[in-house]
């Protein structure tokens, strides 16, 4: 269903451990992108036009969002907080059986 | 009248989904954040368009008009980044402690976190007091809009009153299933008919590539001596200063902190579905951001856009009192008696002409309609009354800001306080829909009665984020830090509290600077020997030389408070450190 997925019950835990470089990476990534978005160098003109009709301070600014789309796609891929699911359900479950005693 | 039936009909469509997720659950965990269920596609379609407001369309559009394609800079690509982001670090963590101890709101995790209860209430009031603004101009924009795509025969207090009941009535009946429900509906709405509206005005102009080099021409010609002013300025960042811009990327971080978000988080299922939401964060912000901030831009432009919104102004009557003649030429170029080709109309657009610097002035800054007049122009009436629709939805994001009060209420206070050991679990779920009519009454008779007031409102929600981005600190330090205290929260809290308190009373005792947009001058008072510190622009108070929004010094400050008074305290009780940070 659209809305709402299936019982609970089997949820995949496995938790790959976090790589080394994974955080310095992605912080790299992270100030990339930030500086990417103060493109004060480029602050007063229209030029280069993109299909002619998309001013620069617009679709590099676009590009931006299209960078950042693929730096979360990196968060998720390099720093998956999989431990706090793992935990999560495990006490849920207990806190449910809990309440119901 | 044919785009007014449309939104009518959707709104009993929203009306239908809202009420049609229904449930007579009595488990308030069902009620107030959707028995924490939902799947992926929801969980991101309906967390997005909790996040677009009306302004997402309507403001920024607007704001477009005025300062140019850098508002999608300033607000979007950021939010793109800084969003996703906040909600991968703390949006994950804050629905794990929901699934871990049951918690539903932010202050029910800052009480146990902390060992705090009557703090927990501080932090709750200042939250509340920066959620209300949201859901009278919600209302308030509802009534706009429906006045505006029937060309003013559904009178605005009609159109308020029909918003507040639509939404009261799918918040009150379907909880945040229902809420959800609807937002999905709304978000697909607006992406799909924002697409064509884009496709559809962009025609109606004649093609954007002659609209770009005709405003271009304006800041080549030899004769440009004020760049900022000539009509070619929107499509670079001449009216945006590089301080402003920059202190603007503190601004997203009030999206976790805002409470319907936080709770939003809590509605997952699984934490998976935060995997692709982050991901597509940022490409559904640029593809409603995109188009709203370019078609506002190009559309100063159009002489028949720019006459309609000087017609439509409050300052219309007394430039025709003034200058009878141009009015009635800005009058006929508006009802199309003169074509936009005209040689007549061509002066509304002109720069070497004083006509347009006058009806500039009479528009000022009420632009926000610029995306509905643009929508009357160049689209069919059916077409606009889709497009009019998918604006109402964005319009009705206050329905998230309404359910988060009410689980606040119903959690934060009713609960807190014994209610529900008291009168029951069915009682703590009926406080907060009884909560949830008496705020739309509220909201409602708020914004008909001081409807010409709405700008004290969005002066207040202009504040409401610099406000919650200053908490951000709060929930970083409750997360990641053992060492925070309940009193560092107090100080934080008080700080921003103090700082918006400060801000509203700086802007409401001093004038507005003269002279053209962009204009400001230093505050005497605030001088420490020669250099200045805070600055008042037409809209805002802006800190040091380099106009940064206050959020900058807000944000600082509260993270000095957060840190210094966490260490001068004692920090919380061993055990509950080890149920937040359990060993690895």
């Amino acid at each position: 269903m659209l809305t709402q997925e299936g019982p609970a019950e089997a949820p995949r835990l496995a938790v790959k451990p976090r790589k080394p470089w994974a955080v310095p990476v992605l912080v790299v990534a992270f100030l990339g992108v930030l500086v990417m978005r103060h493109d004060f160098w480029q602050w007063r003109t229209t030029e280069p036009l993109l299909l002619g009709f998309l001013p620069v301070g617009l679709w590099w600014q676009a590009l931006v969002s299209l960078c950042a789309s693929v730096f979360m796609w990196l968060c998720v891929t390099l720093a998956w907080p999989g431990h706090l699911e793992a935990e999560a359900i495990v006490a849920e479950k207990k806190r449910l059986e809990d309440k119901k005693d | 009248m044919i785009a007014a039936l449309v939104v009518f009909a959707y709104l009993a469509v929203v009306l239908y989904v809202g009420i049609f997720a229904f449930r007579s659950s009595t488990k308030s965990e069902d009620f107030f954040v959707a028995n924490r269920s939902l799947g992926t596609a929801v969980f991101l379609l309906s967390l997005f368009g909790s996040n677009m407001t009306s302004f997402a369309i309507l403001g920024s559009s607007g704001l477009a008009f005025r300062q140019g394609i850098g508002v999608y800079g300033l607000m979007a690509s950021i939010s793109g980044l800084v969003i996703p982001l906040s909600i991968f670090i703390i949006g994950t963590r804050i629905w794990a402690i929901g699934k871990k101890f049951g918690h539903m709101t932010q202050v029910q995790i800052f009480r146990d976190r902390w060992e705090c209860g009557h703090i927990g209430t501080v932090i709750f009031a200042l939250q509340a007091l920066m959620l209300v603004p949201y859901i009278i101009i919600g209302v308030m924009g509802g009534g706009e809009t429906l006045a505006g795509v029937s060309g003013g025969k559904v009178p605005y207090e009609i159109g308020g009153a029909v918003v507040a009941l639509v939404v009261m009535s799918y918040v009150f009946f379907g909880g945040m299933r229902g809420t959800a429900f609807v937002n999905t509906l709304q978000t697909v709405m607006f992406l799909v008919f924002g697409t064509i509206a884009f496709v559809v005005i962009a025609n109606g102009m004649g093609g954007f590539d002659k609209i770009v080099a005709e405003l271009n021409a304006t800041m080549t010609s030899s004769a440009t001596t004020q760049p900022t002013t000539q009509p070619g300025a929107v499509l670079t960042r001449h009216r945006i200063s590089e301080g402003y811009f920059f202190s603007y990327m503190f601004i997203p971080l009030s999206s976790i902190m805002f409470p319907h978000i936080a709770i939003f988080c809590l509605t997952a299922k699984r934490m998976a579905s935060f995997r692709k939401t982050v991901i597509f964060y940022p490409l559904c912000i640029m593809a409603i951001w995109l188009p709203a901030v370019y078609l506002g831009a190009v559309s100063v432009s159009q002489p028949n856009v720019v006459a309609q919104m000087a017609v439509e102004s409050a300052d219309f009557k007394a430039f025709k009192e003034k200058s009878p003649a141009q009015a009635q030429l800005v009058e006929d170029v508006a009802s199309g008696t003169i074509a936009s080709d005209d040689p007549r109309a061509k002066a509304l657009v002109d720069p070497n002409k004083p006509l347009r610097r006058q009806v500039l002035s009479v528009i000022g800054s009420n632009t926000d309609g610029v995306m509905l007049t643009l929508l009357s122009k160049f689209s069919p009436a059916f077409l606009a009354g889709l497009l009019g629709a998918a604006i109402m939805a964005c319009v009705m994001a206050s329905d998230s800001q309404i359910l988060a009060l009410s689980t606040m209420w119903s959690q934060d206070v009713f609960r807190f306080y014994e209610g529900d050991r008291r009168f029951g679990e069915k009682a703590q779920i009926w406080s907060a829909r009884i909560f949830v009519v008496i705020l739309s009454v509220i909201a409602y008779v708020i914004a008909i009665a001081v409807h010409q007031y709405a700008s004290i409102f969005e002066l207040a929600i202009q504040y409401a984020f610099s406000g919650f981005a200053s908490m951000a600190p709060i929930m970083l330090a409750c997360l990641f830090w053992k060492r925070s205290t309940k009193w560092g929260a107090l100080a934080a809290t008080l700080w921003v509290a103090a700082c918006l308190v400060a801000a509203a009373l700086i802007q409401a005792n001093t004038p507005d600077p003269k002279g053209p947009p962009g204009s400001f001058y230093g505050l005497e008072w605030s001088k420490i020997g020669d250099y200045t510190l805070l600055y008042r622009e037409a809209v805002r108070v802006s800190f040091t030389e380099y106009r940064f929004l206050l959020v900058f010094p807000m944000f600082v400050g509260s993270a000095l408070c957060m840190i210094v008074f966490s260490l001068l305290t004692k920090p919380p009780s061993r055990a509950t450190i080890e149920r937040y940070f359990p060993a690895k």
